[in-house]
């Protein structure tokens, strides 16, 4: 009696050749294979089911180093604070230079008097003006607000302080940045629900949060890199 | 030599016994069966790989490529083998173990 040729699940390879490296891929591939033909001959649903098991159990292994490893959290470090650099960068500008929410859906003024202006990012109407309100763009007087220079520096000064503690990892140190970076935007939100504010009192606010977060999102990206640089000599 | 060179780990040491027990034959499935026969641990090809490529890196463990065969899908074996360094690190892992054992019994507690 010939034996039944069977072929290991195509999807299950198709997620390791997704996320494995290509170093192990290929004779982890082979072991799995040579173990699916034994197993398959005494029962081929049991030996599908086993070889599901191997593989997810596998990826979710790799997937895990991915995201452990000091090279993919430098790469996150940086992609990420740039994008959000860049984010800030563009709601500062529409901040001071669109003239109207014309186009915008009926909820967000609302949101945005309530201090919620990073949500423009979702409306259609932001990216579709936003490319005139760069051009209007006359000077870079709009990215200076005092009161968000000092609490910049305030921060700064305790990253530095904290820092200078023997046990100041690069974990903690983007614990703490990011946590200040964020603590003006999210503390104006809430200064601002928490009061009875005109709607021309509510945008020194809004600039002192996104402001503060604008300054200190490139150099906390920077000060983790060199943590983690540290880390890895 | 950091802590965490210095020292191995359970499942280290259990991946670089069975590259002993195997001898020339220590690759990703021969070492997945045997420890599922000798030591009831059913573990994913995954978590070899992963440990044998750590211990490799630590130049504890060296890998050649082997021959291709037909029910591996044509895909070659990688096998494995304790370099002297990996002996050594065995040796005192056995060592550190053993003192800690000596004069210690373990009480056996039934609740029925």
């Amino acid at each position: 009696m010939s034996k039944e040729v069977y072929s290991p699940p195509v999807v299950a390879i198709s997620i390791m050749k997704l996320i494995l490296p290509k170093r192990v891929l290929i004779t982890l591939l082979g072991d799995l294979t040579e173990e699916f033909q034994f197993r398959v001959q005494q029962d081929a649903a049991k030996a599908k089911l086993w070889f599901w098991q191997q593989s997810l159990t596998t990826s979710f292994i790799y997937f895990n180093e991915i995201f452990n490893s000091p090279a993919f959290v430098k790469k996150l470090n940086v992609i990420v604070p740039l994008l959000l650099f860049v984010i800030a960068f563009l709601l500062l500008t529409w901040l001071s230079y669109a003239y109207s929410v014309k186009g915008y859906s009926s909820e967000f003024w609302p949101r945005l008097l309530a201090g919620y202006a990073h949500l423009a990012i979702l409306e259609p109407a932001f990216w579709l003006n936003i490319y005139s309100q760069i051009k209007a763009i006359d000077g870079v007087g709009f990215l200076f607000y005092p009161p968000a220079v000092l609490s910049t520096l305030g921060n700064f000064t305790i990253l530095f302080l904290l820092n200078k503690g023997p046990n100041f990892t690069a974990l903690k140190m983007a614990c703490w940045g990011y946590s200040l970076m964020l603590l003006p935007y999210v503390g104006s939100i809430i200064y601002i629900g928490s009061h009875t504010l005109a709607d021309k009192q509510i945008g020194p606010f809004i600039m002192f949060g996104l402001l503060s977060f604008f300054y200190m999102v490139l150099p906390v990206s920077y000060l983790v890199h060199r943590k983690l640089k540290k880390v890895q000599t | 030599m950091s802590d965490k060179e210095k020292f191995l780990g359970e499942f280290e040491q259990m991946a670089m016994l069975a590259l002993i027990h195997l001898t020339d034959n220590a690759y990703g499935a021969a070492i997945r069966q045997l420890l599922h026969q000798q030591v009831e641990r059913n573990v994913a090809i995954g978590a070899i790989y992963s440990t044998l490529e750590r211990l490799e890196k630590k130049g504890m463990v060296e890998s050649r490529l082997g021959e291709a065969t037909p029910e591996r899908g044509g895909r070659p074996k990688r096998y494995f083998k304790l370099t002297a360094k990996g002996h050594g690190a065995l040796k005192r892992a056995r060592g550190a173990m053993d003192t800690l054992w000596q004069g210690v019994a373990i009480k056996s507690f039934s609740f029925s």
